[in-house]
């Protein structure tokens, strides 16, 4: 690889008590959050949630109402997004229609003062080798209207990285994508990472996306950061309930916790109960947390309304005799039937006290 | 289900009978729509050259000797030199504005832009007489700086504008809706100032939909009649622009040369026309603000 896409040195990103506040949803209060030099790092949450918000504001693309963003130390809170050198590729990629791939990815070095521009040869030799970067050699002189998703995906991030940015901004990079094309650009936007080295961030609202992609994971929700943590962190320790039920699938149970330990209709589960005082609390419990017995036994009673086989696993859905509906996790060869009382004995989960108030 | 179906009548669905209407009543709305175009429009535009020409090339062309008419061209022609621009300027910035960026007012700032289309000509002109004229409102402060609005050249300007003025702007504001700012935030943040983004970005995006609403703006400057017969006072070889030319002509009897120079406004509609059909033909989908991306 050439010197321009070698490993620069990468810079942290700092995101300090910025609050934003707009008359909709996608408003932002309070966040804190630090991005590590070199780090991969995805904003994840529901619509509405601010992510995209939080992503504009490090960009310098929205002003923050309060306080700080940082790079490397340096507070660039009130330099102007051209002054802040982010490489910023958007949700439906915002190529220059009227430009050549080649103009696209040149653009940046093209808009500099002449002491600071390249040279011409220059320009074309870093525009070759990013269409290298990004597997699109010989379609230079192509418009973006005949390209197909995924590669205008590819010029945006050529495009945007051209300019040697400090830092990476993705917003839903994949979301205009099909399953397919989606999938492998994930693998190949990690490999890009790697070897450029750069501290990127990107939003998406695909929580299998975030899991499978980054390094780690901030979870937000209306405008709070709820959690930042590796993939395995925000998926075995949630912070909060939302945390637990966005990131996949979730049933709730009324539970009481009385001399530290956690009960469900009056039956001991296994959970921690993380040193919480005794009272009402909800237990979270994951499919897989949930082992079906015979009627009569376990902390649930229900009925057997539904199976789906999933790869290597069953997933039934039971109606509970108090009308809640939920699903569990079997082995292939476990036998359950539609129709049939089971039991249910709950293995594991994570207790929140009720009344539960986010940081 | 037998009896049912006897008693339904024997024709497609409804959705369908919308567009397999009777031959007869299809061939009749198109005969209807043609004899009026006919009448109409063709017709008179035909007239016009046969009227120009009844006393031959001679006599046509006899008709542009004259000082007069030679001056009300130059006029013409002066008044959308100045206005046109203006008018460009004015859109341009109206629509970035409304199209780009959100602030109070600006439901109020499009129906304002729409009010010339909405307010009669003679009435746009009358304004600018109660302002500018001898008895106007500023007519006696501006008679003392020796300045002269009403009835000379910059009357008949500001008039003009005044009419022109919602063609760039409406022409641009749905297209520039439409193309929103991603690009334009895009070449920001690739470090381009606000200029270079205006020129490289969205200038290109939308210079087919600006060149469309010029050429209206310029035909409807040239052609403009009511508010400038009000504010120019009919000054032969002075303020007469090609339309009160005509106008002069005609009521002088005077009907070859009056319609030899109403040919040239002809002739200026027939290229606008042609021109516009182009436009619309090669960069139908700029116009429509039609996204590629």
């Amino acid at each position: 690889m050439a010197q321009s896409i070698e490993k620069s040195q990468a810079v942290d990103i700092r995101v300090a008590g910025v609050t934003k506040e707009f008359g909709d949803l996608a408003a932002l209060h309070d966040v804190h959050l630090d991005v590590r030099p070199g780090e991969l790092l995805a904003l994840l949450g529901p619509s509405g949630s601010g992510k995209t918000t939080l992503l504009r504001t490090i960009a310098g693309l929205v002003q923050a109402d309060r306080g700080q963003v940082l790079f490397g130390g340096l507070d660039a809170t009130h330099l102007p997004v051209q002054k802040r050198q982010v490489g910023f590729v958007f949700q439906h990629y915002a190529l220059f229609k009227h430009m050549s791939v080649a103009d696209n990815i040149a653009y940046g070095l093209q808009v500099r003062e002449r002491a600071k521009r390249p040279s011409r040869a220059e320009i074309r030799r870093r525009t070759s080798e990013l269409l290298d970067l990004v597997q699109l050699s010989g379609y230079e002189n192509r418009f973006p209207a005949q390209l197909s998703g995924g590669q205008r995906q590819r010029v945006a991030l050529a495009r945007a990285l051209a300019v040697e940015p400090r830092v990476l901004l993705l917003d839903e990079p994949f979301g205009a994508l099909d399953a397919k094309v989606r999938k492998d650009l994930r693998a190949w936007l990690r490999d890009i990472h790697e070897r450029t080295g750069k501290t990127t961030v990107f939003v998406t609202h695909d929580q299998d996306e975030a899991l499978e992609l980054a390094d780690r994971v901030a979870v937000l929700n209306l405008g709070r950061l709820e959690q930042v943590g590796t993939p395995d962190e925000v998926q075995d320790q949630p912070a909060t309930p939302f945390v637990m039920t966005f990131l996949g699938q979730a049933t709730r149970f009324a539970a009481d916790i009385r001399d530290g330990k956690v009960l469900v209709n009056e039956r001991g589960v296994r959970a921690d109960a993380r040193d919480l005082a005794a009272g009402k609390a909800s237990l979270y419990c994951r499919p897989w947390h949930l082992r079906p017995t015979p009627a009569g036994q376990g902390n649930f009673q229900g009925i057997v309304s539904g199976t789906r086989r999933l790869g290597s696993i069953r997933r039934i859905e039971v109606s509970g005799d108090d009308g809640t509906r939920l699903e569990v996790e079997i082995p292939l060869e476990a036998n359950l039937q539609p129709g049939e009382q089971i039991g249910l004995e709950i293995l594991d989960g994570v207790v929140f006290p009720d009344h539960w108030t986010p940081r | 289900m037998s009896d049912l179906s006897a008693t339904l009548p024997l024709s497609p669905p409804s959705q369908l009978s919308v567009v397999t209407e009777k031959r007869l009543i299809r061939q009749l709305a198109i005969t209807v729509a043609l004899a009026f175009l006919l009448l109409f429009l063709v017709l008179p535009l035909i007239v016009v050259f046969v009227e120009a020409f009844k006393r031959g090339l001679a006599g046509y062309f006899a008709a542009f000797q004259e000082e007069d008419a030679l001056s009300a061209i130059g006029l013409t022609l002066t008044v959308a030199a100045i206005a046109v621009p203006l008018n460009l300027v004015f859109g341009l910035t109206a629509s970035w504005a409304i199209a780009k960026f959100e602030f109070k007012g600006k439901s109020l700032l499009i129906t304002l832009i729409d009010l010339p289309f909405s307010v009669s000509p003679v009435v746009s002109g009358l304004i600018y007489l109660l302002l500018f004229g001898a008895q106007g409102l500023w007519g006696k402060w501006l008679m003392a700086q020796g300045i002269q609005i009403a009835f000379a050249l910059p009357g008949i300007v500001l008039a003009t504008i005044f009419v022109t003025f919602p063609f760039v702007a409406r022409q641009l504001i749905p297209l520039m809706q439409e193309q929103g700012t991603a690009e334009e935030e895009a070449a920001l943040t690739l470090g381009a100032s606000g200029w270079r983004t205006f020129f490289t970005v969205t200038l290109p995006n939308i210079k087919w939909g600006l060149l469309y609403g010029v050429l209206l703006c310029n035909a409807r400057a040239m052609g403009e009649f009511g508010a400038v017969s009000v504010v120019s006072g009919h000054i032969r070889g002075l303020t007469n622009t090609i339309p009160l030319h005509v106008e002069i002509l005609y009521n002088e009897y005077n009907f070859v040369a009056a319609f030899a120079v109403a040919s040239l406004l002809a002739c200026l509609a027939l290229i606008t026309l042609a021109l516009k059909s182009f436009l619309e033909w090669r960069h139908g989908a700029d116009l429509a603000g039609g996204t590629v991306n």
